[in-house]
């Protein structure tokens, strides 16, 4: 039988309670919608003067290093949110940067642990996925932080920093993470990181120290490329490195090709996108951006429809030469740049972390990493440095002690032989970029790596 | 004419065929209570977090279950919709400031409008068709999100400041940081005026009407109802669930992007539709279990087997777990609940009546309630009026 | 928010290599060393918008290949029974993976690899018709909520047993024909030819054979066909077999365009839905008339369109209009179709 007035009082109760809301909130107030924050990294703050290199630099030993004297064992709880799961793009550097951590924990718990003071500590890993999503991101911090009652976080790669870094800061809890973002939020100036963001530290090197280096030297060493055209994913990654780069090297002085094309994500086919960068000019540089597994496809489809003359790529060159055997003679392709990369590793130490890893992960001596493996760097390196910060203040849980040690010292690790963080927390370390380019002899394509130093700037 | 309608109308009977029975009703009203208690039992943040998510689930799916269920339509954007709502609160809040008792009737209404427009042209279609072009309207709409920089903050999305947004309610507040069980408590009671707002819809003669157009379309129109308003309104309420439950979310998330509503993520945009299924299509409160299911699961799951399953075989486990849970149950939890429940009603009946002590009578009844279906080859009928 | 990571590596290299133009003059080699074979050099006797539209024109034939196969292989299933196989998508990324590993290290040559690895997934569509959708024949809507399952359980099974890793199958055609301006590698020639060849001979078996017509009557009134004495049982389990053989073979034939990854399908299948139901959903011809439409479609817009990101939408968008004027697609829908999802 219908009830009609059921209804009525529902909606009714509805109203009221809506009414009852209003009235109660009056007085909220609320902030929001960040506007993009593409500004660079300009600090007005002064540069207060560092001498980097006169501290003691930590090796890996001095931290795994026991006096005897230890008479407790504790584990210690350490949080990690990486994304675990999700769109390719996003945890294909999710997981390789959570492999880092793990393996850097797994290296000092089997060494014994660390000892602070009287202890010996091993750690053991919370893993928490965010399954790529900035609201998961922002509810596994908040559980990280409010059950676990962690004292220092790892992650994420690449989603949710900002928000992440918010709460993490409200509880003032160690927190690295290779966010680029948070350059531009939390790590802003150098007064911020010092005052109400002091315990995060970002474990990679600004892009925009990087990217307009990059750009100077291209200009010097090829003289006779002035055009550059763009194609990028239509997602928020691919519209802000696209524009950064246009920028950078617009700045340079080089002329950009039509408007930079934004295609989809899951694109498969980049031919319409290539034709229509073809029929604006002529171009010389061509930079691509899609999923790391994708890139490779982008760079074929230019080849072939004769787009681009140096091609600059976001992924290994092992890969960029695996899928493009037959590169033409007047085509270059520059790969992308790393703090160590695993095709012709450079340093004795590099080689043996790349083999190391590849037992980890289980793969065999000489197979194939995962794409974008060598961002487990941004990780390994420094679960080291947060262990030898704990023994420096002689503390695991007081985190403003162990943020001041941080921001000390130097490390003697794999990504660089003297790694530190500078006045804005933000990580110094070289890149080692790669260039791909036929072999006159015929077979393999050649590859040739070299290692940049990181530009001066980076210093402060 | 009207008599002819409502003679229509009434061939459809309620589908609760036992739980009219104040013994069946009881127990699930105090079932229904138990929510009330999550934060004292909860022992983290985490789960209580978790509950406020399956509230704001629960909202849109029982918006969904008016359209899916009742009227038979099956939606690809609801979570689009759901994501409309949160928007519009958002780029309310973000411009005008605007307290949250006004951007939950103005989200709700957004959504609605925003359902009607996504209605007039897709309702032209049915079945299958309806489905792909809601899907696709849905992606139309993602790209607005994503493209339409100046309106919508593009990619990014938008963020509302985590400590101070929501407030406080008199003396209440609610920031979800620091007082996450009075939310928590606020969304309770949107999720609960959602279920009473659908149960009502589905005992008054609206609902009937829902229904008979699900039931035979033809023979609804013959008799004069209007089907494509029909169809339409039921859109426009499902529509304004979603927006409700879209503002509750962005409180609780504080963010929304694109990419939350991008339908292209297949489990996205059924995550609801899931909801349903695996509650029960055919009870009203299919759509509260199933989202339970669906946000308390993977936590379970990873609880007990956390440390051997990578997230990897933690998918593959939860993908067949559907499969099979899908295969086996066909009428989600609620229907194999009601149908066990009726099964041991029924055989304990009959094993009574063949002379069998109660005991043993109850024994073999129970037995059976597992497996309904082997109590049909006996004979019993087990659901005695016509599923919906 | 944004990937800090991404823009990291994105960070050019900075080159040590012995320059390639000047190696050019070392080596008395031609400036401009053409990438593959030119044809006809006369650039400036075809206008240059021409060139363009003819380029696009040839990229969205090959693009069109591939949404005709999978359109195919979701048309003829959903004609037959009702069922939204979602999991079409993982399909196709499994032919690629197969053939893949079975051309691998020059195992086999590609062209023996895409047909036996259509088979293996022709197989496993067979399997999966026999233990899981049979189940869910009268109750479609069930169908595809497990089809959902098994994207996951197919998804991540993949992601064990080869990772998220790129993998490669090489060209078998490595040169690239320059025809007035437009670049068309060979390669896609090829793969065009064998997609035409393969929906010809489909169209002709499925007109003229005695399966072909009892699939048809299935899908016209399946409980008539079974008192016709058309086996419709076998009929559907031969229909799910052609419908994964047909994602294996464009998943195979993908794999020498594209790196293989396992989100390789995904973007298919909803474009494959969109040109099933463009062109009926049931019907065979329109879906390969369809086929070429979506195609053209979606090049032309990214290449003349304002906001060649809106792409997708453009799709989306001329299928809203075409279901808007003919709900049952540009040509006409058969089978058992419309109320099935309930």
């Amino acid at each position: 039988m219908p009830h009609p007035l059921r209804l009525r009082w529902l909606l009714a109760a509805l109203i009221v309670l809506i009414a009852a809301t209003a009235f109660g909130c009056k007085n909220k107030t609320t902030t929001g919608g960040k506007t993009p924050s593409t500004k660079a990294a300009t600090s007005n703050a002064p540069r207060p003067t560092v001498t980097p290199f006169t501290s003691k630099i930590i090796s890996p030993d001095d931290v795994l290093h026991q006096d005897g004297k230890a008479t407790k064992q504790v584990t210690l709880d350490w949080g990690a949110m990486f994304e675990l799961t999700g769109p390719p793009e996003v945890q294909g550097f999710g997981n390789p940067t959570h492999q880092g951590m793990k393996m850097a924990v797994q290296e000092i718990n089997d060494a014994g642990g660390f000892q602070v003071g009287d202890t010996v500590y091993k750690i053991n890993i919370i893993d928490e996925d965010t399954a790529s999503l900035i609201p998961n991101t922002i509810g596994v911090a908040q559980s990280l932080v409010q059950d676990r009652h962690v004292k220092v976080i790892f992650g994420p790669a690449t989603l949710g920093e900002t928000e992440a870094t918010q709460i993490t800061q409200a509880a003032h809890v160690i927190h690295l993470c290779p966010c680029q973002e948070r350059e531009h939020n939390a790590l802003d100036t150098v007064a911020n990181a010092h005052g109400k963001s002091q315990w995060a530290f970002q474990t990679l090197l600004p892009y925009s120290l990087l990217i307009g280096q990059a750009a100077k030297t291209f200009k010097t060493e090829y003289p006779t490329l002035h055009t550059m055209a763009l194609i990028c994913q239509d997602s928020p990654t691919g519209h802000d490195i696209c524009e950064r780069t246009k920028d950078a090297y617009a700045a340079e002085g080089v002329k950009i090709i039509g408007s930079i094309q934004y295609f989809p994500a899951g694109t498969t086919d980049y031919s319409p996108f290539l034709t229509n960068l073809k029929s604006a000019g002529q171009v010389d540089y061509l930079y691509n951006f899609d999923d790391p597994e994708s890139t490779p496809t982008i760079v074929r489809q230019a080849i072939q429809l004769g787009v681009g003359k140096l091609q600059l790529v976001t992924i290994p060159a092992n890969l960029v030469s695996a899928f493009i055997p037959d590169i033409p003679s007047d085509i270059i392709i520059s790969a992308g740049a790393a703090p160590r990369q695993e095709v012709q590793p450079l340093t004795p130490k590099a080689k043996d972390y790349f083999n190391r890893l590849r037992a980890f992960e289980g793969i065999a001596p000489g197979g194939n990493l995962p794409p974008a493996s060598f961002v487990s760097l941004f990780t390994y390196d420094y679960v080291y440095m947060v262990a030898a910060a704990m023994q420096k203040a002689g503390t695991v849980d007081d985190t403003t002690k162990i943020a001041k040690e941080l921001e000390i010292e130097h490390y003697n690790g794999v990504g660089e032989d003297n790694l530190f963080f500078n006045t804005r927390h933000l990580a110094v370390h070289g890149t080692e970029p790669c260039t791909v380019t036929q072999n006159p002899a015929g077979g393999e394509p050649n590859i040739s790596c070299v290692h940049n130093d990181p530009p001066p700037e980076a210093f402060y | 004419m009207t008599t002819a309608i409502a003679r229509f109308r009434q061939s459809f009977p309620g589908q609760h065929a036992t739980s009219d029975v104040l013994a069946v009703r009881l127990p699930i009203l105090l079932l229904l209570a138990l929510p009330l208690l999550a934060p004292t039992l909860f022992p983290t943040s985490r789960l209580v977090s978790l509950a406020v998510t399956a509230s704001i689930y629960v909202i849109v799916a029982n918006g969904l279950h008016v359209v899916f269920s009742y009227n038979g339509q099956l939606s690809l954007a609801h979570t689009t919709l759901w994501g409309l709502g949160a928007y519009s609160a958002g780029l309310l809040l973000v411009h005008y400031d605007l307290p949250i008792a006004l951007l939950i009737p103005a989200a709700g209404l957004t959504a609605a409008l925003g359902a009607v427009l996504i209605g007039i042209p897709a309702f032209r279609t049915s079945g299958f068709s309806f489905a792909i072009v809601t899907f696709a309207a849905a992606e139309i709409l993602r790209l607005i999100g994503n493209d339409w920089t100046r309106l919508t903050h593009g990619g990014r999305g938008i963020t509302i400041d985590l400590f101070t947004a929501p407030t406080a309610l008199g003396p209440i507040k609610f920031d979800t940081f620091n007082h996450l069980a009075n939310f928590y408590y606020l969304t309770l009671a949107f999720a609960y005026v959602s279920i009473a707002g659908i149960w009502a819809i589905r005992n008054s003669s609206l609902g009937r009407t829902f229904i008979a157009i699900k039931e035979n379309e033809q023979l609804a129109r013959s008799l004069g109802i209007n089907v494509y308003f029909h169809k339409l309104l039921a859109f426009a309420v499902s529509g304004f669930y979603a927006g409700v439950a879209g503002v509750l979310f962005l409180y609780h998330q504080k963010h929304i992007d694109p990419g939350q509503l991008s339908p292209f993520n297949a489990l996205n945009s059924i995550q609801f539709l899931l909801m349903i299924l695996i509650g029960g299509r055919a009870s009203t409160l299919g759509p509260v279990i199933g989202a339970i299911v669906v946000v308390f699961g993977p936590e379970v799951v990873n609880s007990i087997f956390g440390n051997i399953l990578t997230p990897t075989r933690a998918q593959i486990v939860f993908g067949s777990t559907l499969a099979l849970s899908v295969l086996t149950a066909p009428n989600g939890i609620a229907g194999q609940t009601r149908d066990g429940f009726n099964t041991f009603v029924a055989v304990t009946r009959r094993s009574r009546e063949r002379g069998r002590s109660w005991p043993v009578s109850m024994l073999i009844g129970l037995g059976y309630s597992f497996w309904p279906r082997a109590a049909q080859r006996h004979g019993i009928n087990v659901r005695p009026e016509r599923e919906p | 928010m944004t990937s800090g990571l991404l823009r990291f590596i994105a960070a050019p290299a900075i080159p040590c290599y012995n320059l390639p133009h000047q190696r050019g003059a070392n080596h008395n080699e031609p400036q401009a060393a053409a990438p593959g074979l030119r044809l006809f050099e006369r650039e400036g006797r075809v206008p240059h918008d021409l060139v363009v539209f003819l380029q696009q024109l040839f990229n969205a034939l090959r693009i069109s290949g591939i949404y005709a196969l999978v359109a195919l292989g979701i048309t003829v299933i959903f004609g037959l029974t009702g069922i939204v196989k979602f999991s079409i998508g993982q399909l196709i990324t499994l032919g690629a993976f197969l053939a893949f590993a079975m051309s691998d290290n020059g195992r086999l040559p590609f062209l023996l690899a895409v047909p036996l690895a259509a088979l293996s997934v022709a197989a496993l569509s067979l399997l999966l018709e026999r233990f899981v959708f049979r189940a869910t024949i009268h109750t479609p809507i069930n169908g595809f909520i497990v089809s959902l399952g098994l994207i996951l359980v197919l998804q991540n099974i993949m992601v064990e047993g080869w990772g998220t890793t790129a993998h490669f199958i090489p060209p078998v055609l490595s040169k690239t024909w320059v025809v007035g301006g437009v670049h068309m590698p060979a390669n896609d020639w090829l793969i065009i030819w064998i997609t035409a060849g393969l929906i010809a001979s489909l169209l002709l078996i499925l007109r003229t054979t005695k399966y072909g017509r009892a699939m048809r009557a299935c899908a016209e009134d399946r409980e008539a066909a079974a008192l016709m004495g058309i086996p419709v049982g076998i009929v559907i389990a031969c229909t799910f077999a052609l419908g994964g053989g047909l994602a294996g073979i464009a998943g195979g034939l993908l794999g020498s365009i594209n790196t293989i990854n396992v989100y390789l399908g995904q973007s298919y299948l909803l474009k494959g839905f969109a040109v099933a139901l463009v062109g009926g959903l049931g019907n065979i011809e329109g879906a390969v008339i369809a086929a070429v439409l979506v195609g053209l479609t979606e090049t032309m817009a990214a290449g003349y369109l304002s906001h060649p990101e809106w792409r997708d939408g453009y799709t989306f968008g001329l299928m809203i209009i075409v279901l808007l004027i003919r709900p049952t697609g540009l040509f006409r829908a058969q089978g058992q179709l419309q109320q099935t999802l309930q």
